[in-house]
C-alpha cells in the first residue's frame, strides 16, 4: 500500500480520498488504491496535457464517484434484503412473533402520536385560531379565576382598548327548535356577528353572520353546526333558507358550518346576540353585574400578549375606580388573557403526556425484546456467519446485513402498526373528545405516516445493531476461524442479560403506571359521593316559558302515582350531571365572622329531592309543599357551607341573600355531595325551592323499585301528554351518570393496563426464550454435571439463581425509574400518592411471579435430559 | 448460486461496459490504460472517471466477464497497486454478441435509410 501520508498529498487527492469514503468498505478495500492511481494519472493528463477542461474533469470525477457509490450501496442493500427475506421465510414463526411485537409497539406509539400531533402540536384548524385569546375576569380575593362578562363590561373593553383587533362574545343557551321532524332541544351558541370572521371559519353552505344580523330589529337567523345538520337534517343543503320556530319567533337558517372543533363548547346552532331573548333583555343590557358572556379577541398585528395584558390591566383599573360598588375591594378585580390553544388543550395535556410516555416505554421494551431474540438467532447462525467471514465478508458488511434484516422486520411491523393505529382512530377520537373539542381533528396526516416510518426505521436499526455490536467479540469476528458455534461469548451473554434487565425495568414502570390509574379508579368507584344513585331514574325536561306554570307540578303528581315509584322530585341540576349547570353566584351572608365570600353553587329542588336521591338531612328540616317563598323564602344549605360560615354555631335560622334586599332563612342542613365530580371536593351549596324560583328546564328524579325502560317510556308519555312541545332528553338511571363521570378515568386506566399487560407478555416471552436458549447452549455442561451425579433439581436451582439475579436487577432498576417518574403521573391520578407503596409492591410482586415462572418453565426441560444421550451427541 | 445465465441475458450492455470489454479485447490492461484507450478510440467522446471505471470493472468481475491477470509486466515498469484485467471466455462471447446485436441494428437502420450505405 501507499506509503504517502495523507498530509503530504496534494489537496485534489485528499478531496478524492475523502469522497472514496462514500463507498462500501469492501469496495474500498478492493479498489481504493487503484482508483487513486487512476485518478492521479487522469488529473495529470487534464492538467498537463489539457486533455479535458478542468470543470468537465471535476464534474465527471465526482459525479462518477457519487453515482457509483450509490449504486454499490443499493446493490448491497438488495442483496442483504433478499438474504434477510429468505431467512425470515425460513424461520417464519420467529418472524411473525417479532413482527407482532414490533407492530403492537409501533402501532400504539403511532396512535399516541396521532393524538398528540392533532391536539398539542398542530395549530388550531381555524385560520385565525392561533391569534385567538380568551379574556377572563377574575376576583383574586375570593378565588374566582374565570368570571363571565356582562354586556356593559364587554362594551367598555371593546371601546377602551388599544391592542385588540376584535372583541367577540359567546354564551351558551338551551332553546326548543320547532318545525322540524319533532320538537328538539338545541344547544345554542349566542355570538357576536363577527365571531366566525375572527376564527377564520367559512361556511359549508350559505353564509355566516354579518353586522346587520345583530341589529335589534333584524330578522332572527341561525347557523347550524355540521354535526347537528347531519344528525337532524340528514345533511340536506336545502335547509338553508328554511324557517323554524324558536322562542315563539320565526328563525331563518342562513348557513351550515364545516366540521370544525367548536369553541368554547360544542353547540347545535348559533344565533347572533340580538336574537337571544335573555341577552336582549333589560337586565342583561343594563346591569353591570349580569355576568353571562365569555369573551374572545384577536391581537392587533405585531403586538404581543403581554402588551395586550398591560392594556387590559389599565382598563380594569379604570373600571374598579369608576364602579367601586360593582368591583368591591373585598373580592378584588383583575383581567387575565390566555391563548385559546392553551385553553383547549390544558385538560388533555397531562393525559396525552402519560400515554405518549407509556407508548414510548413500550416501544423501548419491544426493541429490547426483539434485540434479544435477534441476538439468540445470530448466535444460532454462528457457523453460517463464520463461513461468510471466511468467504471474504467484512465485519462491517455482516453488521450491515443484520441492520438490514432488523429494518426489514421493523418495516413489516410498521405496516402492521399503521393498520392498528388506523383501526384505533375511532376509539382514540372517542377517548380524546372527553377532554377537548380538538378530538375531531384526529386523522392520519403525512406527519403521522412520517412518524410511523421513522419509528419503524429507528426500531429496525436498534434491533439489528445492538445484537450485531454484542456479537463483535464472538469467534466469528475475532478468529475468522470456525470457532465454537455452540458457545456464546461472554459479551453476548452479558448483552442478553442487559436486554432482559431493560425489559423487566420498563415493565415495572408500565405496571406501576397502570397500577396507579387502576387504584385511582377503584378509589373513585368506591367513593361515597354523599347520595345513593341506585334505583333512581333521571330525565331532563324543557318546556317553553309561556306554557309552564303548572307543568312541573302536574308532572310530579302523575309520576308519583306510577306503579313501583317510591318518591319523585325535580331539580334544576343533580350530582354528576353536567348539562345546564347553573354555576355559582355571589351571596351576602349575615351573622358570620368569615370575611371570605366565595361564590356558592345554587340548586332549585322540590320537597322530596333529598329523600329521593338519598342525601342525608343533618339538621333542621327538609322542604315542604308550604315553602313557596311566602312570607319569606327559605333555603337548605350543605354541611360544608354550614361549617364554613358558622363553625361551632347552629346555622339554622341564619340568613343569606342571593339578590338585593331578599333574605332567605336557613331551615335545614344536608350532607355534602360531590356535585362536580367524584374527584372534586364538596363545595358550599345552597338549595332553594322550585315554588320560589320557577324554571323552564328541570330534571325529574324518580326512586323506584325498577328503573326500567318501561318507566322511562311512561314518563315520556306523561311529559308529552302535558305538553306536546316539551322536550325530554338524557333519560338514564342515575347510576349511569355516576358511571359516565368516570369514563375518562376508566379509559386511561384501561389503556395503561393494556400497555402493561402487553409489556408483561413480551417480557415473559423474553425471559422464557432466553432460559430455553441457555439450556440449549449449556446442555454439554448440564450433561457432564448430571453424569457426575448432580441431581436435576440442583442443576435447575443453580440456573434459576442466575435468572433470579437478573430479575432482581430488572426489578431494582425499574423500581428506581418508576420512583423518579411517578410524580409525572400526578395529573391523572386521584386519591393515591404517586409513590403509593401498595402499587409499587403489587407491581413488583406481579412481575416477580410472572418472571420467575417464565424462567422456571424452560428449565423443567433439564429434568428430562438424559446425560448419556447428551454426551454421545457431543 | 443461481441458475446459469445465457449470453443474451447480459444484453444490451451499457456503453461503459461495452467500451471496457472492447478495450480489453486485444490484451490485458490496467485501469488507467483502459480509460486512455477508450478516450483515444472514441476521440474523447467517452470518458470513464475513476469512479465509473471501477464500478464497471467490479460488475464485470462479479459477472465473470473479466478477471484479474496473474502475470505482471516487467517489475521495473510495474506499480504494485495497479491490477491488470483480461477478458474471460464469457466476456469475449458477450462482447461479440453485443457487437453482432449492434450490427443488426445498423443493418436495420440502413434498410430503412436512416443511415447511408456502408463505405468501404
Amino acid at each position: 500500500m501507499a506509503a504517502t501520508s495523507n498530509a503530504n498529498r496534494p489537496a485534489a487527492e485528499r478531496v478524492f480520498l475523502a469522497f472514496l469514503r462514500l463507498f462500501p468498505s469492501e469496495f474500498r478495500e478492493h479498489f481504493a488504491g487503484e482508483m487513486e492511481t487512476v485518478f492521479r494519472d487522469q488529473y495529470r493528463d487534464a492538467r498537463e496535457v489539457g486533455a479535458v477542461t478542468p470543470i468537465r474533469f471535476w464534474w465527471e470525477t465526482y459525479s462518477g464517484l457519487i453515482a457509483t457509490a450509490f449504486r454499490e450501496h443499493r446493490d448491497i442493500l438488495f442483496q442483504d434484503a433478499e438474504y434477510a427475506l429468505r431467512m425470515m421465510r425460513k424461520e417464519l414463526g420467529f418472524t411473525l412473533v417479532v413482527i407482532v411485537i414490533l407492530g403492537l409497539a409501533i402501532g400504539t406509539s403511532t396512535a399516541a402520536f396521532t393524538a398528540a400531533n392533532a391536539i398539542l402540536i398542530q395549530p388550531l384548524p381555524f385560520s385565525g385560531g392561533n391569534h385567538l385569546i380568551h379574556l377572563m375576569q377574575q376576583q383574586p380575593a375570593v378565588g374566582v379565576e374565570d368570571m363571565a362578562f356582562s354586556v356593559k363590561e364587554i362594551e367598555d373593553y371593546r371601546a377602551q382598548n388599544h391592542t385588540l383587533d376584535a372583541v367577540v362574545e359567546f354564551h351558551p343557551m338551551m332553546f326548543s327548535l320547532l318545525g322540524g321532524r319533532e320538537p328538539e332541544r338545541v344547544d345554542t351558541g349566542v355570538v357576536s356577528a363577527n365571531f366566525f370572521q375572527i376564527l377564520g371559519v367559512s361556511p359549508l353552505y350559505g353564509r355566516t353572520f354579518i353586522a346587520e344580523d345583530e341589529r335589534p330589529s333584524a330578522t332572527p337567523v341561525l347557523i347550524l353546526s355540521y354535526n347537528f345538520w347531519k344528525r337532524s337534517f340528514g345533511g340536506d343543503p336545502n335547509v338553508v333558507g328554511q324557517k323554524y320556530s324558536m322562542n315563539d319567533k320565526g328563525h331563518v337558517v342562513i348557513g351550515v358550518l364545516p366540521p370544525i372543533p367548536q369553541f368554547p363548547s360544542e353547540v347545535d346552532v348559533y344565533m347572533p346576540t340580538s336574537a337571544c331573548p335573555t341577552r336582549s333583555g333589560e337586565h342583561a343590557l343594563h346591569e353591570r353585574n349580569w355576568h353571562m358572556m365569555e369573551v374572545f379577541a384577536t391581537l392587533k398585528p405585531g403586538l404581543t400578549l403581554a402588551q395586550a395584558q398591560a392594556d387590559m390591566n389599565q382598563i380594569a383599573d379604570g373600571l374598579r375606580k369608576k364602579y367601586p360598588d360593582d368591583y368591591p375591594a373585598t373580592k378584588g378585580y383583575a383581567i387575565h388573557l390566555a391563548p385559546v390553544h392553551q385553553e383547549l388543550t390544558h385538560e388533555i395535556r397531562p393525559v396525552l403526556t402519560v400515554l405518549a410516555a407509556a407508548t414510548g416505554l413500550l416501544l423501548l421494551l419491544a426493541c429490547s425484546n426483539v434485540a434479544g431474540i435477534m441476538l439468540s438467532r445470530m448466535l444460532a447462525r454462528t457457523r453460517e456467519l463464520t463461513v461468510r467471514t471466511i468467504l471474504g465478508a467484512s465485519r462491517s458488511r455482516i453488521v450491515r446485513s443484520f441492520v438490514t434484516e432488523g429494518v426489514l422486520l421493523a418495516a413489516f411491523g410498521g405496516v402492521l402498526g399503521f393498520v392498528l393505529a388506523y383501526w384505533s382512530l375511532g376509539i382514540l377520537v372517542n377517548f380524546t373528545s372527553r377532554f377537548t373539542s380538538l378530538a375531531s381533528q384526529l386523522q392520519m396526516t403525512p406527519q403521522v405516516i412520517l412518524f410511523c416510518v421513522m419509528s419503524s426505521v429507528a426500531c429496525g436499526v436498534v434491533v439489528g445493531l445492538v445484537p450485531a455490536l454484542a456479537m463483535r467479540h464472538t469467534a466469528v469476528f475475532v478468529t475468522e476461524g470456525w470457532g465454537n458455534a455452540n458457545l456464546p461469548s461472554r459479551a453476548s451473554v452479558r448483552a442478553r442479560g442487559i436486554l432482559l434487565v431493560a425489559q423487566l425495568a420498563l415493565s415495572v414502570v408500565l405496571l406501576v403506571g397502570a397500577g396507579l390509574t387502576l387504584r385511582t379508579l377503584l378509589q373513585l368507584e368506591h367513593m361515597d359521593a354523599g347520595f345513593t344513585p341506585s334505583d333512581v331514574l333521571t330525565a331532563r325536561i324543557y318546556v317553553l316559558n309561556s306554557k309552564h306554570p303548572s307543568f312541573f307540578n302536574d308532572l310530579l303528581e302523575r309520576a308519583r302515582k306510577l306503579p313501583g315509584v317510591q318518591s319523585a322530585a325535580l331539580a334544576s341540576t343533580f350530582p354528576l350531571y353536567f348539562r345546564d349547570t347553573e354555576g355559582s353566584f355571589p351571596v351576602e351572608i349575615r351573622d358570620t365572622q368569615v370575611p371570605d365570600r366565595s361564590p356558592i353553587n345554587g340548586h332549585v329542588v322540590t320537597p322530596d329531592y333529598f329523600r329521593t336521591i338519598g342525601i342525608r338531612l343533618e339538621a333542621g328540616r327538609e322542604f315542604t309543599e308550604h315553602d313557596d317563598g311566602k312570607p319569606a323564602p327559605v333555603v337548605i344549605i350543605n354541611q360544608h357551607m354550614a361549617s364554613h360560615y358558622w363553625p361551632n354555631q347552629n346555622p339554622l335560622g341564619k340568613q343569606i341573600s342571593g339578590s338585593p334586599n331578599e333574605w332567605a332563612t336557613v331551615v335545614g342542613v344536608v350532607g355534602d355531595v360531590r356535585q362536580q365530580g367524584l374527584d372534586k371536593e364538596p363545595v358550599d351549596e345552597v338549595y332553594g325551592t322550585l315554588a320560589e324560583a320557577p324554571r323552564n328546564a328541570m330534571s325529574i328524579l324518580i326512586r323506584s323499585s325498577q328503573t326500567s325502560p318501561e318507566l322511562a317510556q311512561q314518563i315520556a308519555w306523561i311529559v308529552h301528554d302535558l305538553d306536546p312541545d316539551a322536550v325530554i332528553t338524557d333519560v338514564q338511571p342515575m347510576m349511569q351518570a355516576r358511571t359516565n363521570s368516570l369514563a375518562s378515568r376508566r379509559t386511561i386506566a384501561v389503556f395503561l393496563s393494556i400497555f402493561a399487560l402487553i409489556a408483561l407478555c413480551i417480557t415473559a416471552s423474553g425471559i422464557s426464550g432466553m432460559m430455553a436458549l441457555t439450556v440449549g447452549e449449556r446442555r454439554h455442561e448440564i450433561g457432564v454435571r448430571l453424569a457426575m451425579g448432580a441431581t436435576a433439581t440442583k442443576v435447575i436451582g443453580s440456573m434459576m439463581r442466575r435468572a433470579l439475579t437478573l430479575i432482581a436487577a430488572g426489578l431494582g432498576a425499574g423500581f428506581g425509574v418508576a420512583w423518579l417518574l411517578s410524580s409525572s403521573m400526578s395529573g391523572v391520578i386521584f386519591g393515591v400518592r404517586p409513590r403509593d407503596s401498595v402499587t409499587f409492591a403489587a407491581s413488583s410482586a406481579l412481575l416477580l411471579i410472572v418472571a420467575a415462572a417464565s424462567s422456571f418453565v424452560p428449565l423443567t426441560r433439564v429434568a428430562k435430559l438424559d446425560p448419556v444421550v447428551l454426551l454421545k451427541a457431543e | 448460486m443461481g441458475k446459469k445465465r445465457t449470453i443474451e441475458s447480459y444484453l444490451p450492455l451499457t456503453p461503459a461496459v461495452f467500451h471496457v470489454l472492447l478495450a480489453l479485447a486485444d490484451g490485458e490492461k490496467h485501469g488507467y490504460v483502459i480509460s486512455k484507450e477508450i478516450v483515444r478510440r472514441t476521440g474523447g467522446e467517452v470518458r470513464l472517471s475513476a469512479g465509473t471505471l471501477y464500478g464497471t470493472i467490479k460488475r464485470l468481475l462479479d459477472d465473470g466477464m473479466i478477471e484479474e491477470s496473474d502475470e505482471r509486466p516487467d517489475f521495473s515498469l510495474d506499480d504494485q497497486r495497479r491490477r491488470y484485467y483480461r477478458l474471460t471466455k464469457l466476456g469475449r462471447a458477450v462482447a461479440e454478441a453485443e457487437a453482432e446485436r449492434m450490427q443488426r441494428v445498423l443493418a436495420m437502420a440502413r434498410a430503412k435509410r436512416v443511415l447511408g450505405p456502408e463505405t468501404a
